[in-house]
Protein backbone atom coordinates (compact mmCIF):
# COMPACT_ATOMS: atom_id res chain seq x y z
CA UNK A 1 0.00 0.00 0.00
CA UNK A 2 1.13 3.39 -1.03
CA UNK A 3 1.61 5.54 2.12
CA UNK A 4 0.92 9.05 0.32
CA UNK A 5 -2.08 7.89 -1.01
CA UNK A 6 -3.80 6.16 2.29
CA UNK A 7 -7.31 6.98 3.57
CA UNK A 8 -5.66 9.88 5.66
CA UNK A 9 -5.00 11.41 2.34
CA UNK A 10 -8.14 10.84 0.73
CA UNK A 11 -9.96 12.11 4.13
CA UNK A 12 -7.89 15.52 3.38
CA UNK A 13 -8.50 16.03 0.14
CA UNK A 14 -13.18 15.54 0.91
CA UNK A 15 -11.85 17.89 3.86
CA UNK A 16 -10.59 20.57 1.11
CA UNK A 17 -13.24 20.11 -1.66
CA UNK A 18 -15.09 23.22 -2.01
CA UNK A 19 -18.61 22.07 -2.41
CA UNK A 20 -18.20 20.92 1.04
CA UNK A 21 -17.22 23.79 2.76
CA UNK A 22 -19.81 26.02 1.01
CA UNK A 23 -23.05 23.91 2.39
CA UNK A 24 -20.74 24.04 6.10
CA UNK A 25 -21.16 26.58 8.94
CA UNK A 26 -19.07 29.39 9.41
CA UNK A 27 -16.29 27.85 12.19
CA UNK A 28 -17.11 30.99 15.00
CA UNK A 29 -20.26 29.75 14.94
CA UNK A 30 -19.99 26.18 15.61
CA UNK A 31 -18.22 27.04 18.23
CA UNK A 32 -21.03 29.08 19.58
CA UNK A 33 -22.76 25.95 19.79
CA UNK A 34 -20.88 23.16 20.25
CA UNK A 35 -18.38 24.19 22.81
CA UNK A 36 -20.36 26.46 24.13
CA UNK A 37 -17.97 26.47 27.44
CA UNK A 38 -14.67 25.86 27.62
CA UNK A 39 -15.16 23.68 30.46
CA UNK A 40 -17.58 21.09 28.23
CA UNK A 41 -15.02 20.61 25.91
CA UNK A 42 -12.14 20.47 28.93
CA UNK A 43 -14.57 17.89 30.72
CA UNK A 44 -14.99 15.81 27.67
CA UNK A 45 -11.43 15.41 26.98
CA UNK A 46 -10.68 14.66 29.91
CA UNK A 47 -13.00 12.12 30.35
CA UNK A 48 -10.27 9.98 28.09
CA UNK A 49 -7.26 12.28 29.27
CA UNK A 50 -6.28 13.10 26.03
CA UNK A 51 -5.21 16.21 24.94
CA UNK A 52 -7.61 18.62 24.31
CA UNK A 53 -8.47 18.87 20.50
CA UNK A 54 -10.07 22.43 20.07
CA UNK A 55 -11.76 21.02 16.24
CA UNK A 56 -13.06 17.58 16.88
CA UNK A 57 -13.23 14.34 18.93
CA UNK A 58 -13.68 12.07 16.56
CA UNK A 59 -10.17 10.84 16.25
CA UNK A 60 -9.81 10.50 20.06
CA UNK A 61 -13.34 8.28 20.00
CA UNK A 62 -11.75 6.56 17.25
CA UNK A 63 -8.65 5.72 19.01
CA UNK A 64 -10.20 4.48 22.14
CA UNK A 65 -12.90 2.54 20.28
CA UNK A 66 -9.67 0.58 18.27
CA UNK A 67 -7.34 0.28 21.40
CA UNK A 68 -10.20 -1.93 23.19
CA UNK A 69 -9.56 -4.47 19.80
CA UNK A 70 -6.83 -7.39 19.23
CA UNK A 71 -3.30 -5.91 18.00
CA UNK A 72 -3.33 -7.70 14.79
CA UNK A 73 -7.00 -5.96 14.39
CA UNK A 74 -5.97 -2.80 15.60
CA UNK A 75 -3.12 -2.18 12.96
CA UNK A 76 -5.49 -3.95 10.05
CA UNK A 77 -7.80 -1.21 11.01
CA UNK A 78 -5.31 1.80 11.91
CA UNK A 79 -3.50 0.99 8.22
CA UNK A 80 -6.17 1.29 6.48
CA UNK A 81 -9.16 3.23 7.94
CA UNK A 82 -9.02 7.28 8.89
CA UNK A 83 -11.87 9.20 10.50
CA UNK A 84 -13.05 12.82 10.21
CA UNK A 85 -15.20 15.26 10.81
CA UNK A 86 -16.41 17.28 7.63
CA UNK A 87 -18.58 20.56 8.60
CA UNK A 88 -22.05 19.18 6.87
CA UNK A 89 -25.41 20.15 8.22
CA UNK A 90 -26.44 16.51 7.79
CA UNK A 91 -27.33 14.49 10.52
CA UNK A 92 -25.28 11.34 9.61
CA UNK A 93 -22.05 9.75 9.52
CA UNK A 94 -20.80 7.20 6.08
CA UNK A 95 -18.01 4.47 5.96
CA UNK A 96 -16.90 5.60 2.57
CA UNK A 97 -14.48 3.64 0.26
CA UNK A 98 -11.51 6.01 -1.18
CA UNK A 99 -11.63 6.90 -4.64
CA UNK A 100 -9.07 7.32 -7.51
CA UNK A 101 -5.87 7.02 -6.64
CA UNK A 102 -6.67 6.35 -2.81
CA UNK A 103 -6.85 3.34 -0.76
CA UNK A 104 -8.56 1.79 1.92
CA UNK A 105 -12.15 3.61 4.12
CA UNK A 106 -12.89 6.93 5.55
CA UNK A 107 -15.69 7.16 8.36
CA UNK A 108 -16.77 10.77 7.45
CA UNK A 109 -18.79 12.04 11.21
CA UNK A 110 -20.74 15.84 9.98
CA UNK A 111 -20.76 18.40 12.14
CA UNK A 112 -24.59 18.32 11.94
CA UNK A 113 -24.77 15.38 13.78
CA UNK A 114 -23.13 16.28 16.82
CA UNK A 115 -24.15 19.56 16.82
CA UNK A 116 -27.62 17.67 16.73
CA UNK A 117 -26.75 14.88 19.18
CA UNK A 118 -25.24 17.92 21.34
CA UNK A 119 -28.38 20.42 22.08
CA UNK A 120 -30.42 18.19 21.86
CA UNK A 121 -28.89 16.25 24.34
CA UNK A 122 -28.27 19.26 26.65
CA UNK A 123 -32.31 20.31 26.25
CA UNK A 124 -33.31 16.70 27.63
CA UNK A 125 -30.75 17.11 30.46
CA UNK A 126 -32.04 20.73 31.43
CA UNK A 127 -35.34 19.29 31.75
CA UNK A 128 -34.58 16.27 33.54
CA UNK A 129 -35.51 16.36 37.29
CA UNK A 130 -34.68 13.73 39.89
CA UNK A 131 -35.14 10.36 38.44
CA UNK A 132 -35.45 7.10 40.75
CA UNK A 133 -31.81 5.72 39.74
CA UNK A 134 -30.05 8.91 40.87
CA UNK A 135 -30.17 9.12 44.56
CA UNK A 136 -29.17 5.88 44.87
CA UNK A 137 -26.06 6.50 43.59
CA UNK A 138 -25.19 9.57 45.64
CA UNK A 139 -25.68 11.95 42.92
CA UNK A 140 -26.97 15.18 43.12
CA UNK A 141 -30.82 15.87 42.84
CA UNK A 142 -31.11 17.58 39.49
CA UNK A 143 -34.19 20.09 39.34
CA UNK A 144 -35.60 21.15 35.68
CA UNK A 145 -33.65 24.03 34.67
CA UNK A 146 -35.73 25.50 32.38
CA UNK A 147 -40.16 25.10 31.90
CA UNK A 148 -41.79 22.23 30.06
CA UNK A 149 -43.29 24.70 27.64
CA UNK A 150 -39.76 26.48 27.06
CA UNK A 151 -38.36 23.55 26.40
CA UNK A 152 -40.97 22.45 23.86
CA UNK A 153 -40.54 25.94 22.11
CA UNK A 154 -36.76 25.40 21.35
CA UNK A 155 -36.90 21.87 20.31
CA UNK A 156 -39.43 22.82 17.85
CA UNK A 157 -36.90 25.72 16.69
CA UNK A 158 -34.38 23.19 16.75
CA UNK A 159 -35.75 20.26 14.52
CA UNK A 160 -37.10 22.98 12.09
CA UNK A 161 -34.37 24.89 11.47
CA UNK A 162 -32.82 21.30 10.91
CA UNK A 163 -35.29 20.17 8.32
CA UNK A 164 -35.13 23.36 6.42
CA UNK A 165 -31.44 23.22 6.13
CA UNK A 166 -30.36 26.32 8.47
CA UNK A 167 -27.97 27.13 10.94
CA UNK A 168 -29.80 26.54 14.75
CA UNK A 169 -29.15 29.77 16.47
CA UNK A 170 -30.61 28.90 19.84
CA UNK A 171 -30.76 30.88 23.32
CA UNK A 172 -28.38 29.06 25.24
CA UNK A 173 -27.89 31.21 28.00
CA UNK A 174 -30.92 30.42 28.98
CA UNK A 175 -30.37 26.45 28.93
CA UNK A 176 -27.22 27.04 30.39
CA UNK A 177 -26.19 23.50 33.08
CA UNK A 178 -23.56 23.31 35.02
CA UNK A 179 -21.03 21.16 37.29
CA UNK A 180 -22.98 17.27 37.53
CA UNK A 181 -25.22 18.15 34.46
CA UNK A 182 -22.74 19.54 32.55
CA UNK A 183 -20.84 16.44 33.19
CA UNK A 184 -23.71 14.12 31.99
CA UNK A 185 -23.96 16.10 29.05
CA UNK A 186 -19.99 15.40 28.09
CA UNK A 187 -20.50 11.79 28.87
CA UNK A 188 -23.25 11.24 26.70
CA UNK A 189 -22.38 13.42 23.89
CA UNK A 190 -19.14 11.13 23.88
CA UNK A 191 -20.93 8.00 24.13
CA UNK A 192 -23.81 8.85 21.61
CA UNK A 193 -21.07 10.27 18.84
CA UNK A 194 -18.84 6.76 20.10
CA UNK A 195 -21.69 4.48 19.32
CA UNK A 196 -21.83 6.34 15.34
CA UNK A 197 -18.45 5.41 15.23
CA UNK A 198 -18.98 1.81 16.41
CA UNK A 199 -21.58 1.49 13.81
CA UNK A 200 -19.74 2.57 11.15
CA UNK A 201 -16.49 0.52 12.47
CA UNK A 202 -19.10 -1.99 12.54
CA UNK A 203 -19.68 -1.91 8.80
CA UNK A 204 -15.84 -1.95 8.29
CA UNK A 205 -15.67 -5.15 10.29
CA UNK A 206 -18.65 -6.73 9.30
CA UNK A 207 -17.15 -5.99 5.69
CA UNK A 208 -20.33 -4.23 4.36
CA UNK A 209 -18.24 -2.40 1.88
CA UNK A 210 -21.04 -1.16 -0.74
CA UNK A 211 -22.02 2.01 -0.77
CA UNK A 212 -25.84 1.15 0.54
CA UNK A 213 -26.44 -1.20 3.08
CA UNK A 214 -29.43 -3.45 3.55
CA UNK A 215 -31.60 -3.27 7.14
CA UNK A 216 -29.99 -6.98 7.93
CA UNK A 217 -26.52 -5.37 7.87
CA UNK A 218 -27.68 -2.18 9.25
CA UNK A 219 -29.00 -4.08 12.59
CA UNK A 220 -25.68 -6.27 12.15
CA UNK A 221 -23.53 -2.89 12.79
CA UNK A 222 -25.21 -1.94 14.92
CA UNK A 223 -24.56 -5.02 17.06
CA UNK A 224 -20.89 -5.26 16.20
CA UNK A 225 -20.68 -1.60 17.19
CA UNK A 226 -22.24 -1.94 20.51
CA UNK A 227 -19.92 -4.50 21.37
CA UNK A 228 -17.01 -2.66 20.41
CA UNK A 229 -18.18 0.35 22.43
CA UNK A 230 -18.95 -2.30 25.25
CA UNK A 231 -15.65 -3.88 25.25
CA UNK A 232 -14.67 -0.34 25.85
CA UNK A 233 -16.34 0.43 28.55
CA UNK A 234 -15.79 -2.25 30.51
CA UNK A 235 -12.34 -1.67 30.91
CA UNK A 236 -13.56 0.95 33.37
CA UNK A 237 -15.08 -1.81 35.36
CA UNK A 238 -17.94 0.34 36.54
CA UNK A 239 -21.64 0.09 36.49
CA UNK A 240 -22.42 3.71 36.43
CA UNK A 241 -20.16 4.31 33.14
CA UNK A 242 -22.34 1.29 31.92
CA UNK A 243 -25.29 2.95 32.16
CA UNK A 244 -24.50 6.33 31.23
CA UNK A 245 -22.73 4.44 27.61
CA UNK A 246 -26.20 2.56 27.40
CA UNK A 247 -28.27 5.99 28.10
CA UNK A 248 -25.83 7.38 25.45
CA UNK A 249 -26.52 4.59 22.76
CA UNK A 250 -30.30 5.13 23.44
CA UNK A 251 -30.36 8.44 23.02
CA UNK A 252 -28.20 8.22 19.53
CA UNK A 253 -30.60 6.09 18.03
CA UNK A 254 -33.69 8.00 19.90
CA UNK A 255 -32.30 11.31 17.63
CA UNK A 256 -33.14 9.29 14.51
CA UNK A 257 -36.58 8.67 15.71
CA UNK A 258 -36.92 12.52 16.97
CA UNK A 259 -36.05 13.43 13.10
CA UNK A 260 -38.22 10.92 11.37
CA UNK A 261 -41.38 11.58 13.02
CA UNK A 262 -40.60 15.22 13.06
CA UNK A 263 -39.91 15.37 9.29
CA UNK A 264 -42.54 12.87 8.50
CA UNK A 265 -40.75 10.87 5.94
CA UNK A 266 -37.90 8.62 6.17
CA UNK A 267 -35.03 10.16 4.54
CA UNK A 268 -32.64 7.43 5.43
CA UNK A 269 -31.49 3.79 4.81
CA UNK A 270 -31.45 3.41 7.99
CA UNK A 271 -33.77 0.65 10.11
CA UNK A 272 -36.56 2.68 12.47
CA UNK A 273 -34.52 4.86 15.27
CA UNK A 274 -36.62 2.88 17.78
CA UNK A 275 -36.95 -0.65 16.41
CA UNK A 276 -33.01 -0.19 16.15
CA UNK A 277 -33.35 0.32 20.31
CA UNK A 278 -35.74 -2.65 20.99
CA UNK A 279 -33.53 -4.98 18.62
CA UNK A 280 -30.33 -4.39 20.78
CA UNK A 281 -32.57 -4.96 24.15
CA UNK A 282 -33.38 -8.09 22.54
CA UNK A 283 -30.00 -9.00 21.75
CA UNK A 284 -28.35 -8.22 25.10
CA UNK A 285 -29.49 -9.92 28.59
CA UNK A 286 -28.18 -6.83 30.35
CA UNK A 287 -29.62 -6.45 34.43
CA UNK A 288 -32.82 -3.94 33.76
CA UNK A 289 -30.85 -1.53 35.88
CA UNK A 290 -28.60 -0.76 33.27
CA UNK A 291 -31.60 0.77 31.02
CA UNK A 292 -32.86 2.87 33.78
CA UNK A 293 -30.86 6.31 32.97
CA UNK A 294 -31.54 5.54 29.45
CA UNK A 295 -35.26 5.13 29.85
CA UNK A 296 -35.75 8.11 31.96
CA UNK A 297 -33.66 10.63 29.27
CA UNK A 298 -35.79 9.12 26.42
CA UNK A 299 -39.51 9.40 28.46
CA UNK A 300 -38.68 12.96 28.97
CA UNK A 301 -38.11 13.55 25.33
CA UNK A 302 -41.02 11.58 24.24
CA UNK A 303 -42.84 13.79 26.29
CA UNK A 304 -41.84 16.97 24.14
CA UNK A 305 -42.24 14.90 21.04
CA UNK A 306 -45.81 14.26 21.78
CA UNK A 307 -46.24 17.72 22.18
CA UNK A 308 -44.22 19.06 19.31
CA UNK A 309 -46.91 16.59 16.97
CA UNK B 1 -24.32 10.47 66.51
CA UNK B 2 -20.40 9.37 66.82
CA UNK B 3 -20.83 10.56 70.94
CA UNK B 4 -23.17 7.79 71.08
CA UNK B 5 -21.03 5.39 69.19
CA UNK B 6 -18.06 5.59 71.19
CA UNK B 7 -20.16 5.33 73.90
CA UNK B 8 -22.41 2.18 73.62
CA UNK B 9 -22.45 -0.52 75.58
CA UNK B 10 -21.56 -3.87 73.30
CA UNK B 11 -23.99 -6.17 75.31
CA UNK B 12 -26.81 -3.82 74.38
CA UNK B 13 -27.25 -5.02 71.41
CA UNK B 14 -27.76 -8.53 72.56
CA UNK B 15 -30.01 -7.62 75.41
CA UNK B 16 -32.31 -5.67 72.76
CA UNK B 17 -31.82 -8.34 70.31
CA UNK B 18 -33.01 -11.18 72.81
CA UNK B 19 -36.62 -9.95 73.83
CA UNK B 20 -37.08 -8.68 70.11
CA UNK B 21 -35.90 -12.14 68.75
CA UNK B 22 -38.93 -13.60 71.09
CA UNK B 23 -41.34 -11.42 69.85
CA UNK B 24 -40.38 -11.99 66.51
CA UNK B 25 -40.80 -15.38 66.64
CA UNK B 26 -44.34 -15.55 68.08
CA UNK B 27 -46.12 -12.34 67.08
CA UNK B 28 -46.72 -12.45 63.68
CA UNK B 29 -47.96 -9.11 62.89
CA UNK B 30 -45.04 -7.19 64.27
CA UNK B 31 -42.53 -9.79 62.66
CA UNK B 32 -44.10 -9.02 59.19
CA UNK B 33 -44.11 -5.38 59.68
CA UNK B 34 -40.57 -5.13 60.93
CA UNK B 35 -39.68 -7.43 57.89
CA UNK B 36 -41.07 -4.97 55.01
CA UNK B 37 -39.84 -1.92 56.71
CA UNK B 38 -36.65 -3.42 57.01
CA UNK B 39 -36.56 -5.02 53.35
CA UNK B 40 -37.27 -0.95 52.04
CA UNK B 41 -34.43 0.12 53.97
CA UNK B 42 -31.97 -2.41 52.92
CA UNK B 43 -33.09 -2.39 49.72
CA UNK B 44 -32.24 1.48 49.64
CA UNK B 45 -28.86 0.24 51.27
CA UNK B 46 -27.32 -1.65 49.24
CA UNK B 47 -27.56 0.23 46.38
CA UNK B 48 -24.34 2.40 47.80
CA UNK B 49 -21.68 2.14 46.84
CA UNK B 50 -19.89 -1.16 48.73
CA UNK B 51 -17.16 1.29 50.52
CA UNK B 52 -20.10 2.61 52.23
CA UNK B 53 -20.38 0.90 55.90
CA UNK B 54 -23.99 0.43 57.10
CA UNK B 55 -23.19 2.54 59.89
CA UNK B 56 -22.80 5.82 57.53
CA UNK B 57 -26.06 5.08 56.18
CA UNK B 58 -28.00 4.17 58.48
CA UNK B 59 -28.91 7.18 59.91
CA UNK B 60 -30.23 8.84 56.57
CA UNK B 61 -32.01 5.83 55.04
CA UNK B 62 -34.07 4.87 58.23
CA UNK B 63 -37.83 4.96 56.75
CA UNK B 64 -39.53 7.33 59.07
CA UNK B 65 -41.89 3.68 60.57
CA UNK B 66 -38.74 2.77 62.25
CA UNK B 67 -38.03 6.61 63.56
CA UNK B 68 -41.69 6.31 64.70
CA UNK B 69 -41.09 3.60 67.21
CA UNK B 70 -38.82 5.68 68.57
CA UNK B 71 -35.60 3.03 68.83
CA UNK B 72 -32.35 4.25 69.83
CA UNK B 73 -29.43 3.67 67.76
CA UNK B 74 -27.89 0.48 68.92
CA UNK B 75 -31.99 -0.85 69.05
CA UNK B 76 -31.99 0.33 65.05
CA UNK B 77 -28.62 -0.95 64.51
CA UNK B 78 -29.30 -4.38 65.53
CA UNK B 79 -32.69 -4.48 63.87
CA UNK B 80 -31.17 -3.13 60.35
CA UNK B 81 -28.61 -5.60 60.18
CA UNK B 82 -31.00 -8.29 61.25
CA UNK B 83 -32.73 -7.80 58.51
CA UNK B 84 -30.23 -9.20 55.78
CA UNK B 85 -30.97 -12.58 57.45
CA UNK B 86 -34.31 -12.38 58.30
CA UNK B 87 -34.87 -11.20 54.19
CA UNK B 88 -33.49 -14.32 52.97
CA UNK B 89 -34.73 -16.97 55.62
CA UNK B 90 -37.87 -15.57 55.11
CA UNK B 91 -38.01 -16.39 51.74
CA UNK B 92 -36.81 -19.65 52.37
CA UNK B 93 -39.03 -20.51 55.56
CA UNK B 94 -42.04 -19.41 57.46
CA UNK B 95 -39.53 -19.36 60.40
CA UNK B 96 -37.58 -16.15 61.53
CA UNK B 97 -33.83 -17.01 62.77
CA UNK B 98 -31.11 -15.07 63.49
CA UNK B 99 -27.52 -16.16 63.23
CA UNK B 100 -25.16 -14.61 65.58
CA UNK B 101 -22.56 -13.77 63.24
CA UNK B 102 -24.97 -11.51 61.09
CA UNK B 103 -25.32 -9.79 64.14
CA UNK B 104 -21.73 -8.54 63.61
CA UNK B 105 -21.99 -6.52 60.82
CA UNK B 106 -18.27 -5.55 61.12
CA UNK B 107 -16.53 -4.54 57.26
CA UNK B 108 -13.69 -6.68 58.80
CA UNK B 109 -15.28 -9.77 58.25
CA UNK B 110 -15.29 -11.65 54.49
CA UNK B 111 -18.92 -12.71 55.26
CA UNK B 112 -20.51 -8.84 55.34
CA UNK B 113 -19.26 -8.63 52.24
CA UNK B 114 -19.64 -11.77 50.41
CA UNK B 115 -23.38 -10.91 51.98
CA UNK B 116 -23.42 -7.47 50.48
CA UNK B 117 -21.91 -8.15 46.87
CA UNK B 118 -24.52 -10.64 46.78
CA UNK B 119 -27.22 -8.79 47.03
CA UNK B 120 -25.79 -5.85 44.87
CA UNK B 121 -25.18 -8.89 42.52
CA UNK B 122 -29.22 -9.53 42.71
CA UNK B 123 -30.30 -6.19 41.74
CA UNK B 124 -27.94 -6.25 38.75
CA UNK B 125 -25.17 -4.25 39.65
CA UNK B 126 -22.35 -6.07 38.80
CA UNK B 127 -18.90 -4.68 38.75
CA UNK B 128 -20.05 -3.33 42.26
CA UNK B 129 -20.77 -6.97 43.46
CA UNK B 130 -17.28 -7.64 42.03
CA UNK B 131 -15.71 -4.99 44.48
CA UNK B 132 -17.40 -6.37 47.16
CA UNK B 133 -16.46 -10.23 46.27
CA UNK B 134 -12.58 -8.87 45.83
CA UNK B 135 -13.15 -7.11 49.40
CA UNK B 136 -14.04 -10.26 50.59
CA UNK B 137 -11.22 -12.46 48.99
CA UNK B 138 -8.60 -9.69 50.20
CA UNK B 139 -9.81 -10.59 53.68
CA UNK B 140 -9.95 -14.49 53.41
CA UNK B 141 -8.52 -16.03 50.18
CA UNK B 142 -9.53 -19.30 51.08
CA UNK B 143 -13.18 -18.67 50.86
CA UNK B 144 -13.93 -20.96 48.10
CA UNK B 145 -17.52 -19.20 48.09
CA UNK B 146 -16.41 -15.54 47.64
CA UNK B 147 -14.25 -17.32 44.63
CA UNK B 148 -16.90 -18.52 43.23
CA UNK B 149 -19.51 -15.48 43.47
CA UNK B 150 -16.83 -13.32 41.90
CA UNK B 151 -16.37 -15.60 39.19
CA UNK B 152 -19.86 -15.27 38.37
CA UNK B 153 -20.17 -12.23 38.42
CA UNK B 154 -17.22 -11.87 35.71
CA UNK B 155 -19.28 -15.09 34.25
CA UNK B 156 -21.79 -12.47 33.74
CA UNK B 157 -20.09 -9.76 31.84
CA UNK B 158 -18.50 -12.12 29.79
CA UNK B 159 -21.78 -13.60 28.40
CA UNK B 160 -24.32 -10.71 27.85
CA UNK B 161 -23.37 -11.48 23.74
CA UNK B 162 -24.91 -14.93 23.50
CA UNK B 163 -27.91 -13.39 21.73
CA UNK B 164 -25.76 -11.35 18.76
CA UNK B 165 -25.32 -12.66 15.48
CA UNK B 166 -22.88 -14.39 13.17
CA UNK B 167 -20.50 -11.28 12.18
CA UNK B 168 -20.69 -9.81 15.79
CA UNK B 169 -19.70 -12.63 17.05
CA UNK B 170 -16.83 -13.09 14.84
CA UNK B 171 -15.59 -9.60 16.08
CA UNK B 172 -15.94 -10.22 19.57
CA UNK B 173 -13.50 -12.90 19.79
CA UNK B 174 -11.19 -9.59 19.06
CA UNK B 175 -12.61 -8.05 21.77
CA UNK B 176 -9.75 -7.97 24.92
CA UNK B 177 -12.11 -7.04 28.02
CA UNK B 178 -15.19 -8.78 26.81
CA UNK B 179 -13.50 -12.21 26.22
CA UNK B 180 -11.27 -11.36 29.18
CA UNK B 181 -13.78 -11.15 31.57
CA UNK B 182 -14.71 -14.61 30.29
CA UNK B 183 -10.90 -16.03 31.13
CA UNK B 184 -10.26 -14.03 34.28
CA UNK B 185 -13.84 -16.22 35.55
CA UNK B 186 -12.53 -20.03 34.57
CA UNK B 187 -9.46 -18.66 36.58
CA UNK B 188 -11.64 -18.16 39.63
CA UNK B 189 -13.60 -20.98 39.33
CA UNK B 190 -10.54 -22.49 39.39
CA UNK B 191 -9.39 -20.66 42.70
CA UNK B 192 -12.83 -21.82 44.71
CA UNK B 193 -12.41 -24.78 42.92
CA UNK B 194 -8.74 -25.40 44.02
CA UNK B 195 -9.80 -24.94 47.37
CA UNK B 196 -13.05 -27.07 47.72
CA UNK B 197 -12.55 -30.28 45.33
CA UNK B 198 -16.16 -31.25 45.48
CA UNK B 199 -17.41 -27.42 44.57
CA UNK B 200 -19.79 -28.94 42.03
CA UNK B 201 -21.51 -25.79 41.47
CA UNK B 202 -17.83 -24.12 40.12
CA UNK B 203 -16.86 -26.90 38.57
CA UNK B 204 -20.50 -26.94 36.21
CA UNK B 205 -20.58 -23.28 35.60
CA UNK B 206 -16.44 -23.51 34.83
CA UNK B 207 -17.36 -26.23 31.86
CA UNK B 208 -20.46 -23.06 30.62
CA UNK B 209 -18.21 -20.52 30.89
CA UNK B 210 -15.58 -22.44 28.86
CA UNK B 211 -18.61 -23.40 26.05
CA UNK B 212 -19.06 -19.85 26.04
CA UNK B 213 -15.33 -19.11 25.78
CA UNK B 214 -15.52 -20.94 22.63
CA UNK B 215 -18.49 -20.60 20.96
CA UNK B 216 -18.21 -17.67 18.97
CA UNK B 217 -15.00 -19.02 17.28
CA UNK B 218 -16.00 -22.91 17.47
CA UNK B 219 -12.89 -23.44 19.63
CA UNK B 220 -13.49 -27.35 19.97
CA UNK B 221 -10.44 -27.31 22.25
CA UNK B 222 -12.58 -25.36 24.94
CA UNK B 223 -15.36 -27.64 24.48
CA UNK B 224 -13.15 -30.16 25.14
CA UNK B 225 -12.34 -28.69 28.40
CA UNK B 226 -15.89 -28.00 28.98
CA UNK B 227 -17.01 -32.17 28.42
CA UNK B 228 -14.21 -32.82 31.21
CA UNK B 229 -15.74 -30.76 33.23
CA UNK B 230 -18.87 -31.73 33.36
CA UNK B 231 -18.08 -35.62 34.00
CA UNK B 232 -15.86 -34.58 36.76
CA UNK B 233 -19.30 -32.71 37.55
CA UNK B 234 -21.55 -36.35 37.22
CA UNK B 235 -18.66 -38.07 39.15
CA UNK B 236 -19.38 -36.17 42.00
CA UNK B 237 -22.96 -36.01 41.96
CA UNK B 238 -24.11 -38.32 39.27
CA UNK B 239 -27.80 -36.70 39.99
CA UNK B 240 -26.81 -33.49 38.31
CA UNK B 241 -29.27 -32.57 35.72
CA UNK B 242 -27.81 -29.59 34.10
CA UNK B 243 -24.62 -31.39 33.86
CA UNK B 244 -25.84 -34.21 31.92
CA UNK B 245 -27.89 -32.14 30.12
CA UNK B 246 -24.33 -29.74 29.40
CA UNK B 247 -22.82 -32.75 28.77
CA UNK B 248 -25.09 -34.12 25.67
CA UNK B 249 -24.92 -30.64 24.11
CA UNK B 250 -21.38 -30.58 24.20
CA UNK B 251 -21.23 -34.21 22.39
CA UNK B 252 -23.72 -33.46 20.09
CA UNK B 253 -22.19 -30.28 19.15
CA UNK B 254 -18.56 -32.49 18.61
Amino acid sequence: MNKHFGPKEYLETLKQTENLIAVAYPWELIDKIYGDSPLTRALIQSLKNKKPDRKSYCEPIFNDLVSGLSSAMQHQILEQVAIGELLLRDVNATLRKAEGQYSGFVIIVNRGLTTFFYTLTKLILARVGTFPEWERFEQPVLRPVIEFDQVVSLVHQLVKLYHEGKIPELPLEETALKDERLYLLASLQWYAVSFVVAHELGHYLNRHLDRTHSRDQEFSADETGFIVLLNCIYRKRDDIEIMKAIAGVVLALHYIEVLETTSGSRSYNHPPGARRIDRLRERFNFPGIYYNMADSFVSVSRDILKRLR
Amino acid sequence: MNARSENRNPNLRESVMAPLRDRLSTDAQFRNLILSILAAALEKAVYYLPDTSFDAILQDLLPAEVKRLRLNYDETQALFISARVMRVVAKETDKVVVHPIQLLPSPDRYEHWLEKGKIIFGQGMIWNSIRCFDRAIKINPGCAEAWYQKANSLFQVGSITTGIDQSASRVWSQLDFLRGALIEAIDCFDRAIRINREYTEAIYAKGSCLVELGRPDNDFGRVREAIQCFRQVLAIDPSHKNAKLALKMCQDAL
